[in-house]
């Protein structure tokens, strides 16, 4: 008798229950507000403990629970979109070794235990991005698993520092650092912008969308990539006043500000979602640093929700239009395939913070607390901007992809009828209608108090209607229209290449070193070294060896003689 | 292994020569251990009537006799020049060890010995003229001799045996070498040369055992042998890496504890001479054994062979255990 496992399904109902105990735990946890922390000490040396910690409160068990439904939907998802793959199973080891290093990665916030999940999340993540064994994927795994590693480095300096405390339980210690830790914090930051792909490390979350989209779904848009977030929500107190909040926020409204603007030039399905997702990261590090964690961890949670369905539905459009992920050779999808088309504009207008999605609750509070609270002229004004360039290429995509003309080939076989992949996402899809209400009710028993004039607080949604009103019309074309964009040709390379920096950390980054090695390896290993060092060596020695060797070549009396001589020397050299 | 019965009593008497010298309150009494220990070991040497040993006998006599001149010479000088005379006991001694600018006689005479009387040559025959210059220590003059004739020893050492091709003449040179680190070591401390003393005889008397053994006196005979010992094969490059001081082994521990010395003391000159001319000792041990390695079949023979080898010296698997593993030793006494 042979067993028919199918993996997906199996994982699926695992998950799920593990989301169901997970979120009940979660619920108990936030009703008691109690937090268990389990520490199994491995070893101690010289005083400090070298502790595996497990934190169980509501953000940990709360975001478990998501991580958990989401990988088990993308999970009955990939059973459809992957069929046929020669090397399946190893596809679903592989997103379940991912789902393990992310519960452990939210489980231990301890310095040292986290790495166990952090490194873990760098290599699956690797893995899955060269998962189809092509030149762009290698090249974007290597950029991946490069980028993450210099967040890597940067834990395990701060291991380094760390010691002196005698416990790298940095979820308690931070709540003590001072200044004089501020390198420490230096190194945290640096760790959490390196994954959550913050302004100079942002080149590898596009090039990311080389793996397979139920990856992209899972790994570079919910769950990965606010890792980093998460360690800064755990780390949170340390932050509080420090130079560290004003630097972060910066950078992640910088950030937010080029993912949209480069979304709006770019042709490419996948990565469109991805810098949107970019985006979305730099709103959560930017509330973040002006010192709402909940608030970032609330959007993390139904950020999570509408960006994995949003993946979804790129999938199955992907899948069923015949691979292309060029949005131009999309269009008029709404007619063909009207089930997965709505789940997107769901995913879509979640994103934009369409009133009583989703993202509604979580982006307008954040925008809100933003506006009301102490920021400079330029982080307001990177705010207001992102959030309309957001809802601006987000009706750009709607508008080539699911409207508009039929832009495919004459042969494609557009259909809905993939019962499996339209199933698994109804529960992200209710997710994205729900999910935002539920949390802030369940979150935030107590409201937060909003002040602001008129014109702030119809700002946002002002922002919005115009982003959409341009992002839509702007992309109405016609034959005898001017190409505008060929007159601004360097200005529009600049911000639909996410300002230069894919190619300046690759490229520019390994050219010098590239050239240095060849020199070096030209003039050096194979030049003056070899001169001078070993054969140099060798002949000297030689040389040497001859002169003793041809006094060895005597009789005894010379011997005796030369024995004299140096004695005397030696007593003239003494006396 | 058979021998005469004279072999017996002539070792013992060397033996008795070596403590009198050690042992005596005077320069005379040191004198006379020195020459005993002499004339017992000229007939060890020439045990056998063959021209070679013959010649190195006679050569190894004449020198020592040369030195024993001096010695006593200089020790009855003592009376009416105190500077003078230990200067010349020293260098007189000195030519008894075959330190380096005196080592003139020392690959010679080894050359015409057999495995064993090597082994003597190389451990016990330094024994009394070690101990007798590690009394000598007391005035700067006498400690700048010393570390030159150890820097010397260090650099003639190494150089000087870099394309030897006969095993007993680089025994003799890396010998030469492993002197310097003694003598450097007699200037800071009695207990520390002794120590490295004991470690170079175990190692070397290791490295002997093997190559008497199979009764390699060259590199080609080394090469020629490869075929029908495997384990040889293995065991004299573990045997050889510890006598060249490389750290798994036992060899680096001496080496590890002079190098901190000699640092702590701020003798960076010398310890810097004294590691890179120990590297390039390295090199001519790796010569003898690369080709070895290199050109031999990968056979799995060793289990016949290693019966053979293993009867014929008990010793040996002993000694390559403690070379392996003697770098483990001080961990028993520091937990």
């Amino acid at each position: 008798m042979i067993w028919k496992i199918s993996m997906n399904e199996i994982s699926m109902l695992g998950l799920f229950l593990g989301s169901l105990i997970t979120g009940s735990l979660a619920l108990l946890k936030i009703k008691s507000g109690v937090m268990d922390v389990v520490e199994w000490e491995l070893f101690s040396l010289m005083g400090s403990s070298i502790v595996f910690t497990l934190v169980l409160d509501w953000i940990s068990l709360l975001f478990m629970s998501f991580v958990f439904v989401i990988s088990g939907s993308v999970l009955s998802y990939s059973g459809s979109y992957m069929a046929g793959d020669k090397t399946f199973n190893r596809f679903m080891y592989l997103v379940l070794a991912f789902v393990l290093s992310m519960s452990f990665m939210v489980l231990s916030p301890n310095l040292i235990s986290i790495l166990l999940g952090w490194d873990g999340l760098g290599l699956v993540s690797y893995a899955l991005v060269i998962y189809y064994q092509n030149e762009k994927s290698a090249n974007a795994g290597m950029l991946t698993i490069l980028s993450n590693r210099v967040g890597d480095v940067a834990i395990l300096l701060g291991i380094g520092l760390m010691s002196s405390l005698g416990s790298w339980n940095f979820l308690f210690y931070s709540y003590y650092m001072d200044e004089s830790w501020m390198l420490l914090k230096i190194f945290l930051m640096i760790s959490a912008m390196t994954k959550s792909a913050q302004i100079p490390f942002s080149a590898w979350l596009p090039a990311a969308m080389a793996a397979p989209t139920p990856v992209s779904a899972l790994v570079h848009s919910s769950t990965l990539v606010t890792a980093g977030v998460y360690l800064m929500i755990r780390f949170s107190a340390a932050l509080e006043g420090s130079m560290i909040q004003s630097f972060l926020l910066v950078i992640s409204c910088l950030t937010m500000f080029m993912a949209g603007l480069g979304a709006n030039f770019e042709y490419d399905l996948k990565k469109i979602i991805a810098l949107s997702t970019l985006s979305q990261l730099g709103v959560m590090l930017s509330i973040l640093s002006l010192g709402f964690s909940d608030l970032a961890f609330f959007h993390l949670l139904s950020h999570a929700l509408f960006k994995a369905l949003l993946f979804m539905c790129a999938g199955i459009i992907i899948h069923s239009v015949g691979g292309y992920q060029d949005i131009r050779f999309m269009g008029n999808l709404v007619k063909f395939m009207p089930l997965t088309v709505s789940y997107m504009t769901i995913a879509n207008l979640a994103l934009c913070g369409f009133p009583f999605m989703a993202g509604f609750y979580s982006k307008d509070m954040i925008l809100e607390v933003a506006f009301m609270s102490w920021i400079n002229f330029i982080a307001l004004l990177l705010y207001v901007m992102a959030t309309g360039l957001t809802v601006m290429y987000t009706f750009r995509l709607i508008f080539f992809s699911l409207t508009g003309e039929y832009n495919l080939g004459s042969l494609s076989n557009l259909s809905d009828e993939d019962f499996l992949m339209t199933n698994s996402m109804s529960i992200l899809g209710l997710g994205a209608i729900l999910g935002g209400s539920v949390l802030s009710w369940m979150l935030f028993p107590e409201c937060y108090m909003i002040c602001l004039s008129g014109v702030m607080k119809m700002m946002v949604l002002m922002v919005s209607i115009l982003g959409g009103l341009m992002g839509y019309i702007l992309n109405f074309m016609s034959v005898n229209y001017l190409l505008k964009s060929i007159y601004n040709y360097k200005s529009v390379v600049m911000m639909g290449s996410m300002w230069f920096m894919p190619l300046l950390s690759t490229l520019k980054l390994s050219e010098k070193s590239l050239n240095m090695g060849f020199q070096m390896e030209k003039v050096a290993d194979k030049g003056w070294f070899e001169f001078y060092g070993g054969q140099g060596l060798y002949y000297l020695f030689s040389q040497v060896f001859f002169i003793l060797n041809s006094l060895q070549l005597n009789s005894i009396k010379v011997f005796m003689k030369m024995s004299m001589v140096m004695i005397i020397i030696f007593m003239i050299l003494s006396m | 292994m058979t021998f005469p019965i004279s072999y017996f009593l002539f070792f013992c008497t060397l033996l008795t020569g070596t403590s009198l010298s050690i042992c005596s309150s005077s320069w005379f009494g040191a004198w006379i251990g020195l020459e005993l220990n002499l004339l017992s070991f000229i007939p060890l040497i020439a045990i056998k009537l063959c021209p070679y040993a013959t010649e190195a006998a006679i050569k190894y006599f004449l020198i020592q006799a040369m030195a024993s001149t001096i010695l006593i010479m200089s020790s009855s000088m003592h009376m009416f020049s105190n500077d003078f005379s230990y200067i010349l006991i020293t260098l007189s001694l000195l030519l008894k060890l075959g330190a380096a600018p005196l080592h003139f006689w020392f690959p010679q005479v080894i050359e015409g010995l057999t495995w064993p009387q090597a082994f003597i040559l190389l451990t016990i025959q330094k024994l009394a003229p070690m101990f007798l210059i590690s009394y000598l220590t007391y005035s700067s003059n006498l400690i700048f001799m010393i570390t030159l004739a150890a820097i010397l020893s260090s650099l003639i050492g190494a150089l000087g045996g870099l394309n030897i091709m006969k095993l007993r003449k680089l025994m003799a040179f890396s010998s030469i070498n492993h002197m310097s680190w003694m003598l450097i070591a007699m200037t800071i401390n009695d207990m520390m040369w002794l120590t490295y003393f004991l470690f170079y005889s175990f190692i070397s008397g290791s490295v002997i055992i093997l190559l008497h053994s199979t009764q390699t006196y060259s590199i080609s005979n080394l090469m020629n042998q490869n075929k029908n010992s495997s384990i040889l094969n293995l065991l004299l490059p573990l045997n050889l890496l510890s006598l060249g001081g490389l750290p798994p082994f036992m060899g680096f521990s001496p080496k590890w504890i002079m190098i901190q010395l000699l640092s702590s003391k701020m003798m960076i000159f010398s310890l810097l001479v004294i590691l890179f001319s120990s590297l390039i000792t390295l090199y001519f041990y790796l010569r003898i054994f690369i080709p070895m390695i290199l050109l031999s079949f990968p056979s799995f023979s060793s289990l016949l062979k290693i019966k053979s080898l293993w009867a014929f010296s008990p010793f040996l698997a002993i000694f390559t255990f403690i070379n392996m593993f003697g770098l483990c030793l001080p961990i028993p006494f520091s937990i």
